[in-house]
C-alpha cells in the first residue's frame, strides 16, 4: 500500500514545478553554506600555520642569538631586548602560542568560533590578560551571523519542508478529490500518513545525499569522521521529522491550504525568533553576566597596593631559599615584576571564579528551557558536532590556563634566581599540546535532546493521524 | 467617497479581534524591549562612569615616579553609550567598551560583551528598535494582508465597482485607513521611547533630538512602505492566504536570509586580516621600519646624528635636552605612523565590508531600517571609531606631556622624577559627540535604499490608480 501511494505521490510531485524549485534550493543552500564554511576554516588553518611558522622562526633566531651572546658576543639591543634574561625572553621574545585547531566538521557550524579566540599568545603576563584576547572581526558581521550549514538546517530547511507539505490534505479538498479518497476502503489517515512518510523519506534521502556530496567535495574524510557524520545525519532526520509532524498536525485540523501555510509560518516564527529572544531576555534578567570593566580598576588597585609592599619579595626569598639568586643583581627588577604579577593574579582568583560560575549558571538555565524551542536544541547539537560550541571553548580556556601556569612555572625559578637563559633552557620551554575532548554522540545531553525531539515528532504524528479521521469535505 | 471607505475600514479594524490581539502582543514585546534597553543603558553607563573616575584617580595618585613610567601606567577610558541605544543596542555587544591609554601602544578598544554572553545571544537579542523594524511590519502584514482581496472573497467587490467609486479611491481610502491605524499603533510607542530616553539622560537628550526626529520621520516612511506593499499584494492576489504567504516570505527573507548572505559576501569580497597577522604587521613595521628596510637601530642612529648636528655637539651627554626624552618622543611619533597605517587599513576594510552590507538593503527594507537606526543612534562601527580616534588623541597628549617634561626638565639628570603636579596636567577624558552633519553622510546608503523601496511601492500603486485597467473580480 505504501509503495502504491508513494508512486502516485511521486508522479504528482514530478508534475508540480515547485518540487524542483525546492530541491534546487536545497542543494544550492547546502553547497553554498559548505563552500563558505570551507573558506572560513581554510583561513583559520592558514592563520594557525603562519603562527607555527613564525614561532619556529623566532625560536631559531633566538637560539642563535642566545648562543652567540653566551659565547661572548656583545649585545647592544638594550636590556629589554636581551634574550639571555629569562624574564624578558619569556615576557615577549619567547612567546608561545596555544592554538585550537578546527575540528574536521567545523565547516558545518560557526558556533562561537568567530567570537572566541582560537589562539592565545602565552607570555609571563597575568592570566587575566588572556581574557583580553579577541579575534579581529567586523562587528556587523558578528551581529548578522554567518551563512553556515547550521543556519540552513535550522532556519531555512523547515521553510522548505513547509513548502513541500503544507497542503497534502487541504489540496485534496481544494481539488475536489477528497470525497473520492474518503470513499475508498483505505482510510484517509493511512493515505495521508503514507504521503507524509514518502515525502519525508524523499526529502531526507536527497538532503543526506547533498550533505554527503558537499562534505566529500569539501575534503572531509567521511570514514575518519563517521561518528560525527552519523550524529549529524541522525539529528537532521529527527529535526526534519519534527517539522513534518508539525505540518501533518496542522493539516489534520482541516483548514484550507492558505491558512495552513500561514499557521505553519507563524509556528516557524514562534520557535525560531520569539522563543529564543524571550528566553535570552529572561536569562539576562536572572543571571546577568558580571561586567569585566569593574575588574580593571580593582586589578590595578591590588597591583598598586602590592607594589607599596617592598619587602614582600624579600619575604618570598626567605620562604623559598632554593630560589635565591647566587649573585643578586640589585639593578635587576625582573624578579619583583614577576612576583607582583603572581600576587595580583592570586588576589583576583575569586573574581575570575565568579565569572566562570555565572557563565555555567546561564548555560544550565538555557539547557533547562531549551525544550521550548527545537531551534535552540538543534543549534547546540550542531555546534557539538562541529566542536564550535561553548563546551569546547571553555575546555580550551581551561587547557590554556593550565599551560599558562606550566609556562610560567618553567620561567619563574630562572627569573627568581636571576639565572642566565641559555640554549638548553630554550630547548626546555614547554610547548602547548591541545587535547580535543572526546566526541560522545550518545552522551547524556546530546542523546536526550535527540530523544526529546523524536518524542515530539512522534506525538505530533500520533495526534495528527487521530485528527485526520475527522476530516470531511466541508471546511472547518 | 474616500472618507467613507476610510471610516468603513477603520470600523472593520476596530471590530476585528485580530487587531486587538496584534496590538496587545506588539505592545507587550515593545514594553519588554524598551525596559531591556533602559536597564542596559543605565547599568552600562553607571559602570563606565564609575570605572572612568576610578581609573583617573589611580592615575593622579601614582605618587612620585619617572614620567615615562607614568606613561606606561596610563589610564583606562570608557566609551559612553549613546542614549539612543535604549532603542536598539545595534552593534554595541560586539564592540569593545574600554581602551588602555599607555605609552608605545595604540591598543584596541576591548571587552566585547558578547564574548561572555554565550550562544543564546547569537540567536535572540531583543529591543524596542527590533519591534519597530521587524515586528511592526509583521503586524501590518497580519492586519492588512486581506485588505483588498477580502472584498473578492466576500463578493463585495462587485458592489464597489458597480457604484460610482473608482479603483483609485478604493485603494487610497483603504491605504489611508491602514496607514493611520498603523500610526495610531506606532505613535504611543514613539512617545514612550522619547520619554524613556529623556528620563535616562535628560542632559544629553538635547544633542540627540535632531537624530531622534530624523529616525521618527524615517519610521513614518518605513510604515508607509509596508502599508503600501501589503495593500498592493492584497490587490494583486486573489486569495488572502497567498497574499499572506508572499508577504511573510518577503519579510522573512529580508529579516533573516539577506543579512547573513550579505555578511558572507562582504567577507569574501573584502577579506580582513587575522588578529595575529595584524599584530605581526605592526611588530614588523616597528622593528624593520614602514618600508621594512629601516630597522629601529638605524632610525635611532639617524635621530642621534640629527640631534647632534642640530645642537652642534659631539656626544649625547652634551645635549641641552634629555636625549632619552627626545628618543622616546621620536619613537612614539614613528609608532603613530605605524598604527595609523595598520589601523587605517583595517578600518578601511571594515568600512568597505559595511558598504557591501548596506547596499544589500536594496534587497531588504527591514535591513535598510536597521542600518539607518544604527547610524542615527551612534551604535555602530562609525561611532566606535570616532571614540577610538578621540581616545588616541588623548593618549598622544599624555605621552607628549610626559616626554616633553623629561626632555625639558630632565637634562643631565640620571634619575628624574615628577609627581602629581604633572599628572594633573592631563585632563580626564571627555568624549565629544559628533554632530548630526558628521554622521549623516554615513546613513546615505540605507536612506537611499529606503527611499527607493518607498518610491517603488508608490510607483506600483500609481498603475492601478492612473491606468484604468480591468480589475479582476
Amino acid at each position: 500500500m505504501f509503495l502504491h501511494v508513494s508512486k502516485y505521490d511521486w508522479l504528482s510531485l514530478r508534475a508540480n514545478r515547485s518540487f524542483y524549485v525546492i530541491i534546487a534550493l536545497m542543494s544550492g543552500l547546502v553547497w553554498f553554506s559548505l563552500w563558505v564554511g570551507v573558506k572560513r576554516i581554510a583561513f583559520q588553518q592558514e592563520t594557525l600555520q603562519k603562527i607555527a611558522t613564525q614561532q619556529q622562526a623566532d625560536y631559531e633566531k633566538y637560539r642563535k642569538l642566545i648562543s652567540d651572546i653566551n659565547a661572548g658576543m656583545h649585545f647592544d639591543g638594550g636590556h629589554f631586548g636581551d634574550p639571555t634574561n629569562p624574564f624578558y625572553f619569556g615576557n615577549r621574545m619567547g612567546a608561545q602560542y596555544a592554538s585550537l585547531p578546527p575540528a574536521p566538521l567545523a565547516i558545518i557550524s560557526v558556533g562561537q568560533s568567530d567570537l572566541m579566540p582560537y589562539y592565545y599568545k602565552i607570555t609571563l603576563s597575568k592570566r587575566q590578560a588572556l581574557f583580553h584576547s579577541e579575534e579581529l572581526e567586523n562587528p556587523q558581521v558578528l551581529y548578522n551571523g554567518h551563512f553556515d550549514l547550521a543556519f540552513v538546517i535550522v532556519f531555512l530547511l523547515p521553510l522548505l519542508i513547509v513548502a513541500l507539505s503544507y497542503q497534502i490534505i487541504s489540496s485534496e479538498r481544494e481539488q475536489g478529490t477528497l470525497p473520492l479518497l474518503l470513499s475508498e476502503n483505505v482510510s484517509l489517515r493511512t493515505i495521508a500518513g503514507y504521503r507524509y512518510l514518502f515525502r519525508y523519506l524523499l526529502f531526507h534521502v536527497l538532503l543526506t545525499l547533498f550533505i554527503v556530496i558537499g562534505l566529500l567535495l569539501a575534503g572531509v574524510s567521511l570514514i575518519a569522521n563517521a561518528d560525527r557524520l552519523f550524529a549529524l545525519l541522525i539529528a537532521v532526520w529527527i529535526y526534519g521529522a519534527f517539522w513534518f509532524s508539525v505540518a501533518y498536525l496542522v493539516n489534520s485540523i482541516g483548514h484550507s491550504s492558505g491558512i495552513n501555510a500561514a499557521i505553519l509560518v507563524s509556528i516557524w516564527l514562534l520557535l525560531m525568533v520569539f522563543v529564543p529572544a524571550l528566553l535570552s531576555v529572561w536569562v539576562n534578567r536572572v543571571y546577568p553576566m558580571p561586567s569585566r570593566i569593574a575588574l580593571i580598576a580593582q586589578s590595578r588597585q591590588i597591583a598598586d597596593e602590592l607594589a607599596k609592599n617592598k619587602d614582600a619579595l624579600q619575604r618570598f626569598y626567605e620562604e623559598h631559599p632554593e630560589l635565591k639568586p647566587v649573585q643578586a643583581n640589585p639593578q635587576d627588577r625582573t624578579a619583583s615584576m614577576l612576583f607582583s604579577r603572581l600576587q595580583v593574579e592570586l588576589s583576583m582568583e575569586k573574581e575570575r571564579e565568579a565569572f566562570t560560575l555565572q557563565a555555567a549558571a546561564r548555560r544550565q538555565m538555557v539547557n533547562r528551557y531549551r525544550l521550548f524551542s527545537p531551534s535552540i536544541i538543534m543549534i547546540e547539537l550542531l555546534n557539538e558536532i562541529a566542536s564550535t560550541g561553548e563546551t569546547v571553548y571553555s575546555d580550551f580556556d581551561k587547557q590554556v590556563a593550565a599551560y599558562h601556569s606550566r609556562f610560567r612555572d618553567y620561567f619563574a625559578p630562572l627569573v627568581f634566581r636571576q639565572e642566565k637563559f641559555g640554549v638548553a633552557q630554550l630547548e626546555g620551554v614547554p610547548k602547548f599540546q591541545y587535547h580535543a575532548p572526546n566526541f560522545q554522540p550518545l552522551a547524556a545531553s546530546f542523546g536526550s535532546n535527540l530523544i526529546y525531539m523524536c518524542c515530539l515528532a512522534l506525538a505530533g504524528i500520533f495526534i495528527a493521524s487521530y485528527r485526520t479521521v475527522k476530516i470531511s469535505p466541508a471546511y472547518n | 467617497m474616500i472618507r467613507t471607505i476610510f471610516n468603513k475600514e477603520i470600523t472593520d479594524f476596530r471590530q476585528d479581534r485580530r487587531s486587538w490581539l496584534i496590538t496587545a502582543v506588539l505592545y507587550l514585546l515593545f514594553a519588554l524591549g524598551l525596559s531591556e534597553g533602559y536597564r542596559y543603558y543605565i547599568e552600562t553607563t553607571t559602570i563606565h562612569e564609575l570605572a572612568a573616575r576610578e581609573s583617573y584617580e589611580q592615575w593622579l595618585s601614582q605618587g612620585k615616579k619617572n614620567p615615562h613610567a607614568a606613561a606606561h601606567y596610563g589610564f583606562y577610558v570608557f566609551k559612553p553609550l549613546s542614549p539612543l541605544s535604549i532603542l536598539d543596542k545595534g552593534m554595541e555587544s560586539y564592540l569593545g567598551q574600554t581602551v588602555w591609554l599607555e605609552a608605545h601602544n595604540q591598543n584596541e578598544v576591548k571587552e566585547r560583551q558578547a564574548n561572555d554572553a554565550g550562544s543564546l545571544a547569537r540567536i535572540g537579542e531583543f529591543s524596542a528598535g527590533l519591534v519597530w523594524y521587524m515586528i511592526l511590519p509583521l503586524a501590518i502584514i497580519l492586519l492588512g494582508f486581506n485588505l483588498f482581496n477580502k472584498e473578492r472573497e466576500n463578493g463585495t467587490l462587485r458592489f464597489w465597482l458597480s457604484s460610482q467609486v473608482s479603483i483609485g479611491q478604493i485603494l487610497i481610502g483603504k491605504w489611508l485607513a491602514l496607514y493611520i491605524w498603523s500610526l495610531v499603533l506606532l505613535l504611543p510607542m514613539l512617545a514612550a521611547a522619547t520619554l524613556t530616553i529623556a528620563v535616562a539622560n535628560a542632559a544629553i537628550m538635547k544633542l540627540y533630538l535632531g537624530r531622534l526626529l530624523l529616525l521618527f520621520v524615517a519610521l513614518l516612511a518605513y510604515v508607509a512602505f509596508w502599508t503600501l506593499a501589503t495593500l498592493l499584494v492584497s490587490f494583486y492576489t486573489h486569495q488572502p492566504s497567498i497574499a499572506l504567504t508572499l508577504l511573510i516570505g518577503f519579510w522573512a527573507l529580508g529579516c533573516f536570509f539577506v543579512p547573513r548572505l550579505s555578511s558572507t559576501i562582504a567577507k569574501v569580497v573584502y577579506p580582513a586580516p587575522s588578529s595575529f597577522e595584524f599584530s605581526e604587521n605592526i611588530r614588523l613595521d616597528i622593528e624593520l621600519g614602514l618600508d621594512r628596510q629601516t630597522p629601529a637601530k638605524a632610525r635611532q642612529k639617524h635621530l642621534q646624528d640629527s640631534l647632534l648636528a642640530q645642537y652642534g655637539v659631539d656626544s649625547i651627554h652634551q645635549l641641552p635636552i634629555n636625549y632619552t626624552g627626545a628618543m622616546l618622543q621620536y619613537n612614539e611619533d614613528y609608532g603613530y605612523r605605524v598604527f595609523e597605517k595598520n589601523y587605517g587599513q583595517l578600518h578601511y576594510v571594515y568600512r568597505q565590508q559595511d558598504k557591501v552590507m548596506e547596499w544589500s538593503s536594496l534587497l531588504s527594507p527591514p535591513l535598510a531600517m536597521r542600518h539607518l537606526m544604527v547610524h542615527l543612534s551612534g551604535t555602530g562601527l562609525v561611532r566606535h571609531l570616532h571614540f577610538a580616534q578621540q581616545a588616541e588623541t588623548h593618549r598622544r597628549l599624555i605621552v607628549k606631556t610626559m616626554n616633553d617634561d623629561i626632555m625639558n626638565n630632565g637634562a643631565g639628570k640620571r634619575v628624574y622624577e615628577n609627581d602629581d603636579k604633572l599628572w594633573r596636567k592631563i585632563p580626564p577624558f571627555v568624549y565629544r559627540i559628533p554632530s548630526l552633519a558628521h554622521d549623516a553622510p554615513y546613513a546615505a546608503i540605507p536612506l537611499f535604499a529606503l527611499g527607493l523601496w518607498l518610491f517603488l511601492a508608490v510607483w506600483w500603486l500609481m498603475r492601478p490608480l492612473m491606468v484604468q485597467k480591468v480589475v479582476e473580480i
